[in-house]
């Protein structure tokens, strides 16, 4: 039996983090989770991490931030996005930065999970 | 009774005429006309008065005893009559026994008096304000006549009631004209002050776009959030019951969170009616302070969060009458000034929002951790236009609207320049005298 494939979730609001953890736990995903980018990038330097989905505005570390980190150490690692479309920063920067995927909230949990297997 | 005694008689009567007085002029010149007829004993007594330029007289009553009828609008020009004019001009009274041959006179002959079957004018002067503007004309039809010094004094004293007449009607027509004037300035004024009104209303409106737009981001990422939970929730309710492994305690829990979740974006859409409508025209309403603030902070909630600034609430609960969304526009407005202002401090970020009950007020400061105003820029900050911030941040509309939104409310809006930090202070009357003329 092939090891799961893991996906740390950063997300603020606790009730999203919870559930879209559950919807990937349900898919068959090893799932982490975080509050914050500080945190996120603890369990990064400290576990297996597959992929990163994040949201961008948090306090603590924001998701571009995580993301900068995170491709110092490797520049291919998937890293998605979660957004609300009205943020500071335009979808196609996300993705000039270096962002493999981003999601407009809300958004297509099918899809989701969808594009993190094809990433993996 | 003899003719002077007549005279006296209708000089008494008409000295208690009101139309005088009253500068009715059409029922004065009929009057004067009437009581020349019967006091000289002619048969016709006339008024006239010259044109602007001097080049005419124009006749403004002329009454013929026989007939009993009072005619206007004759004229007689300068040019036809020149040795006529001259006399008048000398301002002095024309006593023609006889018009035919006198040398004031004798131009009418053939055109005028022949033709009436005049014999003697006895013309006096009228003065207004010193200046001679007309004459009193009495013709005596038939018969000659010898032009007393009584006569002549009779006359001069109808010219003179004519003058009287009409300065008082100049003295009405002013007045008139003066009121007439105070009125359209009263006019003038109220709808100035109504186009302030309306200016004003809309500089509060567009600030609070101004600030909703800087809010915008902020507010979007609020209800996608839950909007996002809450599509996942429903797509995995759907698959756990299609899979058999939907338990009920998790259908519970699930369903008590979009609950709360559409509640969150309900209160969230809420706060932004009330706060986006045009309120100018709304009545101050109880609310309670606590309950205000926190509405506000829902607003700019995602402006402060990116930023490690530590937010601090002392929050009373007392209630006050007020024009909550107006309120709520100032502490949004001190908040996001206070973020901008300490946004780049290297450590120590905070705000603070404190409310409190002082005597018959309630104060709320929002203090930040920043150093404070420069005591340069002190006095100017409150002024429409002054901003510190960068081309294209702020309005520098944010003070100056919040501090005519205060006196509005009857309240006081200032910088406590006694505070180490940055610290502004909303104090509003609990019983508020609203007043909407302030600025």
């Amino acid at each position: 039996m092939t090891e799961k494939k893991s996906v740390l979730v950063v997300e603020d609001n606790e009730d999203l983090l919870e559930i879209i953890a559950f919807e990937l736990e349900m898919n068959d995903f090893k799932v982490f989770t975080a509050i914050n980018g500080l945190e996120g990038l603890a369990i990064i330097n400290s576990h297996k991490v597959d992929l990163i989905l994040s949201d961008i505005r948090m306090p603590k570390g924001d998701g571009l931030t995580l993301l900068s980190e995170v491709r110092k150490k490797d520049p291919t690692y998937p890293v998605f996005f979660l957004m609300t479309g009205y943020s500071e920063i335009s979808e196609s920067d996300c993705l000039k930065k270096g962002a493999q995927r981003v999601f407009t909230k809300p958004f297509d949990r099918t899809e989701l999970v969808h594009s993190i297997r094809a990433a993996l | 009774m003899s003719r002077l005694s007549r005279q006296n008689k209708i000089l008494l009567q008409l000295s208690r005429n009101h139309d005088i007085d009253h500068g009715n002029l059409e029922l004065t010149f009929k009057a004067l006309t009437e009581a020349a007829s019967a006091g000289l004993g002619v048969e016709r007594a006339s008024i006239w008065i010259f044109n602007e330029d001097q080049s005419a007289i124009i006749c403004l009553d002329l009454y013929e005893a026989n007939t009993e009828v009072h005619l206007t609008g004759q004229e007689l020009k300068s040019a036809d009559f020149p040795h006529y004019f001259r006399h008048l001009l000398e301002e002095r009274t024309i006593s023609a026994d006889n018009a035919h041959t006198n040398p004031a006179t004798f131009e009418f002959s053939e055109v005028y008096l022949k033709p009436l079957k005049i014999k003697s004018m006895l013309d006096a002067p009228i003065r207004k304000n010193g200046k001679m503007i007309g004459v009193i004309c009495s013709e005596k039809v038939n018969r000659l006549r010898k032009w007393s010094m009584a006569d002549q004094a009779f006359a001069a004293s109808l010219a003179d009631l004519i003058s009287r007449a009409m300065v008082a009607h100049d003295r009405l027509k002013a007045k008139e004209e003066l009121k007439a004037l105070n009125d359209n300035l009263e006019a003038i004024v109220e709808q100035r002050t109504r186009e302030l009104n309306e200016q004003r209303a809309a500089t509060i409106q567009a600030a609070k776009l101004s600030s909703l737009g800087e809010m915008s981001a902020g507010i979007a990422h609020e209800i996608n959030t839950p909007l996002a939970f809450i599509q996942l929730c429903a797509g995995q309710l759907s698959s756990l019951a299609k899979s058999d492994q939907l338990t009920p305690e998790r259908l519970c829990k699930m369903a008590n969170n979009i609950e709360a979740m559409t509640k969150r974006i309900a209160a969230i859409i809420k706060s932004l009616q009330s706060f986006s409508r045009d309120t100018a025209n709304d009545p101050c309403l109880e609310t309670r302070i606590d309950e205000l603030i926190e509405g506000a902070l829902i607003l700019c909630s995602q402006k402060l969060l990116n930023t490690n600034i530590d937010l601090k609430k002392n929050l009373c609960s007392s209630r006050i009458l007020c024009r909550a969304p107006e309120i709520q526009q100032v502490i949004m407005n001190l908040i996001s000034n206070s973020i901008d202002a300490i946004i780049d401090l290297p450590q120590d970020r905070w705000i603070c929002i404190d409310s409190m009950v002082v005597g018959e007020s309630i104060e709320v400061a929002v203090t930040d951790s920043g150093p404070g105003i420069e005591e340069k820029i002190r006095d100017k900050i409150m002024q429409p236009f002054f901003t510190t911030k960068d081309i294209g941040k702020g309005t520098g509309l944010g003070l100056s609207v919040s501090l005519g939104i205060i006196k509005r409310h009857g309240g006081r809006f200032y910088l406590d320049t006694k505070s180490c930090h940055t610290r502004f202070v909303i104090s509003l009357p609990l019983q508020p005298q609203v007043n909407d003329q302030a600025a």
